[in-house]
């Protein structure tokens, strides 16, 4: 039998519309339980692609009411950092530490 | 996809009356209750107030490990770790559970002098430990910067996982035999009632029990106090993070015992590494706030350059932060409650609760269900501080 | 200035070690490799599907690639210099195995990543192992130009974050009141000047993207400020503010759609942007598919860049996109479409992720999380932060005018800085 092509909601760590309702299913119902179980949003994007959809889902399921609903939590760093460059912030606990100057 | 057992739920029904209610659906609870409807015919519950894996079990970084400084905890984690070879088929979940190692290194005489005692007490006890030279622990991995390592051991059967699917699959498998576990619902007041207790739960349910296990874990005197009494446990928040996803090149957990900081590289390919923060005026909070901090940052990246130079090009995914529960004496709190022998602790893990729970669950239901002693429950009496019995056995707690 | 580069003696880049794509100075390594005919960055970690760019703008996670020896980094973000090693990630298969079609059979009801190979125990194990082989996108860095970064603290009166439309009116007009603001970008000049034709600010950093808020922070809240990791100029900037601007805009969510991540599908505010930056018309035949007006708007737009006639498709009317290693077709109830990129249009969802972090309420708009805003722009916050938050533009929702929105903002910010004094 041909069964349907995946629809997904999160690219990054390749969660389909259908492991969401799977998740839904088993009775998860915030969306941090629902990033978690299906590891929708820990990818790359951190869940910029895939959180509107991810709401809307719920939404379309009556897991959610709008007013309600809230992002989950976001993380720094929400852009590229390499630990050689934030290697360079002076810390408080330094006897070196250069203070609060500007630089 | 196959129908699953749901791994916890807010709507699941609750007794009125229960022998035992577990508050804190973290690792340690659940593993308690798993093994209590396992080997007992108690009526259990278990009341989490947030979803499965909100605090500690979900937040940190999954190591577990043979290597410590003291005897009991040595041979309680070769129990751990040995329930963990077979745990995924015992709970029907994938844990990712690699034993890719700890590999430890020292810098430092005393560092050094730790490490030689504990590769000889390991033998003793059993575990496989080997004291390593600087060349060997680049054998293991080539990319340390080893130049002023002194000593290192190498325990090939310490091991990560990933920390979520304990939590569910203990949880999945409890309620499968029988014990709710309910999500999102807080236990709004702890009442003495008779020989036990009351619990009147967020939803407006009353719950009555002859013997509550506080499983809260940094938050378990929010629960004491409404009984009028604290433990001498605090929350310490503690930051980790994750880098960008890379393909496997680490197999081994590293700590560098100078500064503290370990890392590993988790099955999806993200190097997860954290160390505490040394105290700095502006940064002295006690709260149990779980704010990521810029100066984790940067203390865990020079930490981390400096002995795996590679990562300066690597780049950091996510950080966030989970409570550590810190007892003066860094053993856990576990038993009878002073003046309240029906509240039975379990916390004040210090950090290392999520591999211990394994065999620390098992324990604990063995002693609720049949009074079954071990020296460890022993050891971690809560009556311990007020009697002057508070003593240090470990000092290999890290990070 | 970026923005004097001309289209002069071609650039080239060298791909997967076999191809060379020629590139102008105006060319991210995303817009060379697509106008090459090059759609595939990498594997997916669980169901190994080809995947490459999509929303072209910074924000998806598909378009890394290893650039000059740093893995993962964005093609889309990434401006091209000559001679640049590009090479795709994680593309494990067999020889003439195809690792897509192969899983779509095997786990033709999907991969249930928690309970799949669970026993027996070595069945289990074997399963880990293959595993961890095909997650992970990169290998390790292998870098040859070290940088040493450099590290500045500032304090601004006003930080701008966003220099698009409506974060470079605000700055803008604040600078020219003499109030002292710092206005951070992500993006190069070139990207900012194709935006808009705006004016930018005269205090503006380009190239630096800001990677969180700290209001917790000891010693007072800050924000930082970070350069591309694998750019030779690496800078880290802790800022202090006592106002943020959050001028953040909006990103290109997917469409819940049949086979939406084949590469070839791309955020059509994306591909419009890529075009307008090199000045070059698409000669690909393209479907948009649309959600609502504004999505019929920025097809029009994109018309002007690309060759052949549109094929503009109601999303509503989709039944899937077509293709396996890239997309080939749109199939809806009346027709199969064929293309070579299909263009989504859908509704814009806020950037609220930073305004989280300074503290900003947020409430479900109907497109995503918007902050909660007086008429002004002060954002409401959850819990005391050590600044003044402000939210403008696309991130308050408001689509096209932005002047009546900025000044109104500039008023407030202006009256609270005389009112405490300006430095």
């Amino acid at each position: 039998m041909k069964r349907p092509p995946r629809v997904f909601v999160c690219r990054c760590e390749d969660v389909t519309k259908s492991e969401v309702e799977h998740a839904l299913a088993l009775g998860l119902q915030r969306i941090e339980e629902i990033k978690r179980y299906t590891g929708l949003g820990t990818g790359p994007c951190q869940g910029r692609e895939c959180m509107a959809p991810l709401v809307q889902i719920l939404l379309e399921a009556g897991q959610l009411k709008p007013e309600r609903a809230q992002p989950f939590t976001p993380r720094p760093p929400l852009e590229p950092v390499s630990f050689g460059t934030l290697a360079s912030t002076p810390d408080p606990a330094d006897p070196g530490h250069p203070g609060e100057r500007d630089g | 996809m196959a129908s699953r057992p749901p791994p916890g739920s807010a709507t699941v029904k609750l007794p009125d009356k229960v022998d035992i209610a577990i508050v804190g659906g973290g690792i340690m609870g659940l593993s308690t209750a798993y093994h209590l409807a396992r080997h007992s015919k108690l009526k259990v519950v278990v009341i989490e107030r947030s979803y499965l894996v909100s605090g500690a079990s979900g937040r940190n970084g999954g190591g577990l490990r043979m290597q410590w400084g003291d005897p009991g905890n040595v041979a309680l984690m070769m129990e751990s770790i040995d329930l963990c070879r077979t745990l995924a088929q015992e709970l029907g979940i994938n844990l990712w559970f690699r034993q890719g190692g700890y590999l430890f290194l020292a810098r430092s005489p005393v560092g050094e002098a730790r490490l030689q005692r504990n590769a000889a007490l390991h033998r003793q006890v059993g575990a496989p430990t080997r004291l390593l030279s600087a060349r060997e622990a680049r054998d293991i991995v080539p990319e340390l910067d080893t130049s002023d390592v002194l000593a290192a051991t190498y325990n090939p059967d310490d091991g990560v996982v990933f920390p979520w699917p304990f939590v569910w699959g203990y949880a999945a498998r409890a309620q499968q035999l029988g014990v709710p576990v309910r999500t999102h619902t807080e236990v709004e007041r702890l009442l003495p009632k008779g020989d036990g207790f009351e619990l009147v739960l967020s939803d407006g349910h009353r719950l009555v029990a002859p013997r509550v296990v506080n499983a809260t874990g940094a938050w378990s005197n929010l629960l004491n106090r409404q009984l009028g009494f604290t433990t001498p446990n605090e929350p310490h928040r503690h930051e980790i993070l994750s880098s960008e996803p890379l393909k496997p090149f680490l197999d081994p957990l590293v700590v560098d015992l100078s500064s503290g900081l370990y890392f590993s590289q988790s099955t999806r390919g993200e190097l997860v590494t954290g160390v505490s923060l040394p105290p700095a005026s502006g940064y002295d909070d006690t709260s149990l706030s779980l704010h990521s901090s810029l100066r984790f940052l940067g203390h865990v990246s020079r930490c981390l350059c400096k002995v795996l130079p590679v990562a300066r090009h690597m780049k950091i995914l996510r950080q966030w932060a989970g409570p550590y529960d810190l007892t003066p004496d860094g053993d856990a709190i576990v038993g009878p409650s002073p003046g309240h022998p029906g509240l039975i602790q379990l916390c004040g893990f210090t950090g290392h609760g999520f591999m211990m729970a394994p065999a620390v669950g098992r324990m604990l239901a063995k002693w609720l269900a049949d009074q079954t002693p071990h020296p460890m429950l022993e050891r971690w009496d809560p009556s311990r501080f007020a009697r002057g019995l508070s003593q240090r056995y470990e000092d290999m707690s890290i990070g | 200035m970026a923005s004097d580069v001309g289209n002069r003696a071609p650039l080239k880049i060298n791909f997967d070690r076999d191809h060379v794509i020629e590139a102008t100075p105006r060319d991210t390594v995303a817009s060379a490799m697509l106008r090459a005919g090059h759609v595939a960055c990498t594997r997916s970690p669980k169901y190994r599907r080809v995947r490459g760019p999509y929303c072209l703008l910074g924000d998806c996670g598909t378009c890394q690639l290893r650039i000059d020896g740093h893995p993962n980094i964005r093609a889309c973000t990434t401006i091209v210099r000559d001679g640049m090693e590009v090479a795709s990630q994680n593309t494990f298969g067999p020889p003439g195995v195809d690792p897509t079609g192969l899983i779509d059979h095997v786990f033709s009801d999907g991969i249930d990543h928690h309970h799949m190979m669970v026993k027996p125990r070595i069945l289990n194990q074997l399963m880990q192992v293959t595993a961890r082989s095909l997650t992970g996108f990169g290998t390790l860095p292998d870098v040859t130009i070290e940088a040493t970064p450099t590290h500045r603290q500032l304090r601004p009166d006003v930080l701008v974050i966003g220099a698009g439309t409506s974060g470079r009116l605000i700055a803008h007009a604040l600078e020219a009141r003499g109030i002292n603001v710092h206005t951070y970008d992500r993006r190069d000049r070139l990207a900012l000047e194709v935006w808009s034709q705006q004016p930018l600010p005269k205090h503006l950093e380009l190239e630096m993207g800001v990677i969180g808020a700290y209001p917790s922070e000891g010693n007072g809240g800050r924000v930082v400020a970070a350069s591309s990791p694998c750019g030779e100029d690496q800078r880290l900037h802790s800022i202090y503010p006592r106002h943020i601007v959050l001028a953040l805009g909006s990103r290109q969510p997917t469409m819940l759609l049949p086979r939406n991540d084949l590469p070839g599908v791309v955020a059509a505010r994306g591909l419009l942007h890529m075009l307008q930056r090199t000045g070059k018309k698409l000669a690909a035949p393209v479907v948009v598919i649309t959600r609502d007006p504004a999505g019929e708007r920025l097809a029009t737009r994109l018309q002007e860049h690309v060759s052949q006639p549109l094929k503009v498709i109601a999303h509503t009317d989709v039944r899937e996109l077509v293709g396996s290693d890239r997309v080939r077709a749109v199939v809806t109830a009346t027709g199969r479409f064929d293309c070579e990129f299909v263009a989504l249009a859908p509704t814009p969802a806020p950037a609220h992720e930073l305004a989280v972090m300074a503290g900003a309420a947020v409430a479900f708009d109907g497109r995503g999380f918007a902050p909660l805003t007086d008429d002004t722009g002060r954002c409401q916050t959850t819990s005391p932060v050590p600044w003044d938050l402000w939210a403008s533009g696309s991130l308050r929702g408001v689509a096209d005018d932005h002047s009546d929105q900025a000044r109104q903002l500039v008023e407030a910010i202006t009256a609270d800085i005389g009112a405490a004094g300006a430095t």
